[in-house]
């Protein structure tokens, strides 16, 4: 019985680079060798979720994510309407199936869509930052995932469980799952994924076949973007450059907003290298005004890579190394005119400043510090209030 | 598809595959129930995977063609009209239409290869019997079926189908329930268990007089007019119940069960409730049951007669199982048969019908003296 044969590639609808996972798997399923149980492992973003659905669609012969030709044995068009595949994602102790039912059809419109609980608390609310931490609680082990386990497939080769995120189980559970996962029937294929297999309990790990996914590199999100988004070339490019590799990610964020904080941003380190007062004033208001915390803290983040381009930038004056590839001129200008700058000084004190935001000190005073000592680093002097007395910011202070 | 039914059929129809409905489906296609056109008549499917249901009502089918409805909106709608004529219309698109004299009402269906398919029950052992002896062997069983999920094999009514009688066993690890019937036999001997969820709706969706029913490794399929109830079945070995039923029982008792029955449920107030025990003290002609919780410092005891005339012995057991046991001896005797009080007590009826033997089996509990 072939599930696969030479002429199919896997993922090949949907799945984003890969390439070397893809192969693995494709020998797998050649040699007719399927294991009980497959343990995918990779940072976040890299495509975990969506490879397993891929090899859960497969296995049971659906034409969706694969094309598999003449080999479709399923008249399912996609692993959400097939009675053999179950998929599982890590739900707040809160939760109810009806949400976790919502989360599945939007993965099922898109296997790479974000529907993890502590990434996006609410589906319908991007500003909700709601803290819901997801995990496996043992009622929703027993209740829902063991009773799929025990029957025979009803259609397809395989009754196919897909555990996300296995790392966030906790120990009682992994303990209850270990015993279906060491004795496990002979229809039976678990897919877990998990972004920190170092969590997860040696036990578990040695009763699955692991199947190593690597971070994306920037030409392969930039195709994903281009091909299954449509998403602009050059957009494309800038937004692989920034994605650090997490395709799933990247594709929300918005390009518009973004490169108004990048332009902001370079405006920042302009008025300070001028001691532009109102214009700088006028800004941090801004940004205190209209930005929220998360914001925030994604501002310094961006200022923080602007100067590590520029450092990078000015020590081996390589281009392809940069990550705001559009802002080139910006940073070539600053390499030849600020030769004297203290680039490591100031992303220390980014990241100094940054703390203090998470202790709500408000965005202007920790901004206005900030230009003040960006003024004179970037002359290369030391700034006028050293980072000892950093109290003096605050002239209410002083007599 | 395009299709003419009464609404009246169509209503009973649904009731009759509803029961398959999972009320919180993982799977959203479950919601619905599978319309399809058949040898110009209309077949509904409902299934939750475990257990599907099929049903035939007369339509005038104009369009041939197959639809998955969502149930529940569907049946509401229906069960407020009266008994008139309705007009459905699927389009390409899946899109439901449907119309009355006076309304005309849509709704979005799903396509009908997204729906399960349904279990081949070609090649399987066939077989048929009569529809009540069966809802009656279910009845009498299914009272003792464990829900216990550790030991899956328990969870659900064995058949023992031999060529000269046939057993139905329950049993949960403290009562046990064994059904004979010499009416119902098969040259093929063969057994199999079948979950108790699907059972109460084999119960309640047979309708003719007699039931067909094929067997293969995986499913049983019950037919019996134009209803088909297909169920998996448990995949286990059944425990080897025999060897439990003690054999050289020599103390025989036969008592009023209603009598007993009131006794045992008013007593068992004041046992314990953790351990629900009671204690059944068998003097000549007489039974004392009593309870005791100690926490309460509550008691109780009553005195019954009986037929009893062997040596005395005092015996424990659960009261909640006694009970269950009792309330569905037959007839208006019981009789109970012991051997020691650390062996299982057997409860019969006093009187059975030809063919057929009800043995029911309760285990007892130690007894602390504290008499």
């Amino acid at each position: 019985m072939n599930i696969i044969n030479e002429h199919i590639s896997f993922g090949d609808r949907r799945l984003v680079g890969q390439e070397k996972a893809k192969h693995q798997i494709e020998r797998i399923l050649l040699s007719d060798r399927l294991a009980h149980s497959y343990l995918i492992t990779g940072p976040d973003g890299s495509g975990k979720t969506a490879f397993s659905l891929a090899l859960a669609e497969v296995v049971n012969g659906v034409n969706h994510l694969t094309d598999l030709k003449d080999l479709t044995i399923s008249k399912k068009s996609s692993w959400f309407t097939h009675p053999d595949i179950h998929v599982f994602i890590p739900l707040p102790s809160t939760v109810g199936s009806d949400e976790l039912q919502s989360r599945l059809e939007l993965l099922a419109k898109d296997p790479y869509e974000i529907v993890d609980f502590t990434l996006r608390p609410a589906l319908n609310d991007a500003e909700s930052s709601k803290n819901r931490r997801a995990f496996y609680p043992i009622d929703y082990y027993h209740n829902e995932i063991r009773p799929k386990s025990v029957y025979k497939p009803n259609e397809g080769r395989r009754t196919v469980i897909v555990l996300t995120n296995v790392d966030t189980m906790r120990k009682e559970t992994a303990n209850a799952f270990l015993k279906l996962l060491e004795e496990p029937s002979g229809n039976i294929l678990f897919i877990l994924t998990a972004s920190q297999p170092d969590q997860l309990l040696p036990t578990i790990i040695s009763r699955c076949q692991q199947i190593r996914l690597h971070p994306l590199s920037k030409y392969e999100v930039a195709e994903g973007l281009i091909n299954h988004d449509g998403v602009d070339k050059n957009d494309a490019e800038l937004l692989a450059r920034l994605s650090g590799g997490n395709y799933s990610t990247c594709r929300f964020l918005d390009i518009e907003t973004l490169q108004q904080i990048r332009n902001e941003s370079v405006e920042f380190l302009r008025f300070s290298y001028t001691q532009d007062v109102p214009e700088l004033l006028n800004l941090i208001n801004n940004w205190n005004k209209n930005l929220n915390k998360e914001n925030q803290i994604a501002l310094c983040n961006t200022l923080e890579q602007l100067l590590r381009d520029i450092t990078v930038y000015r020590e081996t004056e390589n281009e392809s190394l940069i990550t705001n590839i559009d802002q080139l001129d910006v940073i070539k200008k600053f390499c030849t005119s600020m030769t004297e700058a203290r680039l490591e000084e100031m992303i220390d004190n980014i990241q100094q400043l940054k703390g203090l935001l998470y202790q709500n000190v408000q965005f202007k005073y920790i901004g206005t510090a900030l230009s003040l000592r960006f003024t004179r680093l970037m002359r290369g002097l030391d700034p006028a209030i050293d980072s000892e007395s950093s109290w003096k910011h605050l002239p209410a202070l002083i007599n | 598809m395009k299709f003419n039914v009464s609404s009246n059929d169509l209503n009973q129809g649904l009731s009759a595959v509803i029961g398959a409905v999972p009320t919180k489906a993982t799977l959203p296609i479950l919601e619905t129930i599978l319309f399809e056109s058949e040898d110009g008549r209309l077949k509904l499917t409902a299934t939750d995977l475990e257990i599907s249901i099929i049903e035939y009502i007369d339509a005038d089918i104009e369009e041939e063609g197959s639809v998955a409805i969502p149930a529940k909106r569907l049946q509401e709608t229906l069960r407020q009209l009266p008994n008139i004529p309705v007009f459905f219309e699927v389009d390409e698109d899946q899109n439901v239409e449907f119309k009355t004299d006076k309304g005309k009402y849509k709704l979005v269906g799903e396509e009908a290869d997204e729906f399960p398919e349904i279990p081949n029950m070609d090649g399987g052992t066939n077989l048929s019997t009569d529809t009540k002896l069966l809802q009656n062997a279910i009845g009498k069983t299914m009272f003792a079926v464990s829900t216990d999920d550790l030991r899956p094999a328990m969870m659900g009514v064995y058949f023992d189908i031999g060529e000269n009688e046939t057993k139905f066993v329950a049993t949960d690890g403290h009562r046990l329930v064994k059904y004979v019937n010499q009416n119902f036999t098969s040259e093929t001997p063969l057994s199999f268990i079948v979950p108790d969820k699907a059972l109460s709706l084999i119960s309640k969706a047979l309708d003719d007089d007699s039931t067909d029913l094929i067997v293969s490794d995986d499913h049983a399929q019950f037919k019996s007019g134009s209803t088909i109830v297909i169920t998996r079945l448990i995949n286990e070995q059944y425990p080897n119940y025999e060897s439990v039923i003690p054999r050289d029982n020599d103390k025989n008792l036969l008592i009023d069960k209603n009598q007993m029955l009131a006794t045992v449920r008013r007593v068992s107030v004041f046992s314990s409730s953790t351990t629900r025990q009671i204690r059944l003290q068998l003097k000549n002609d007489k039974i004392t049951i009593r309870a005791e919780d100690l926490d309460m410092s509550s008691e109780a005891k009553e005195t019954i007669s009986c037929e009893y005339s062997f040596d005395e012995m005092e015996i424990g057991f659960n009261a909640k199982y006694l009970g269950d046991v009792l309330s569905n001896v037959d007839g208006d005797e019981a009789k109970f048969e012991f051997s020691t009080p650390n062996r299982a007590g057997i409860v019969k009826p006093a009187e059975e019908e030809e063919g057929e033997q009800m043995l029911m089996l309760v285990m007892p509990v130690m007894l602390n003296s504290y008499a």
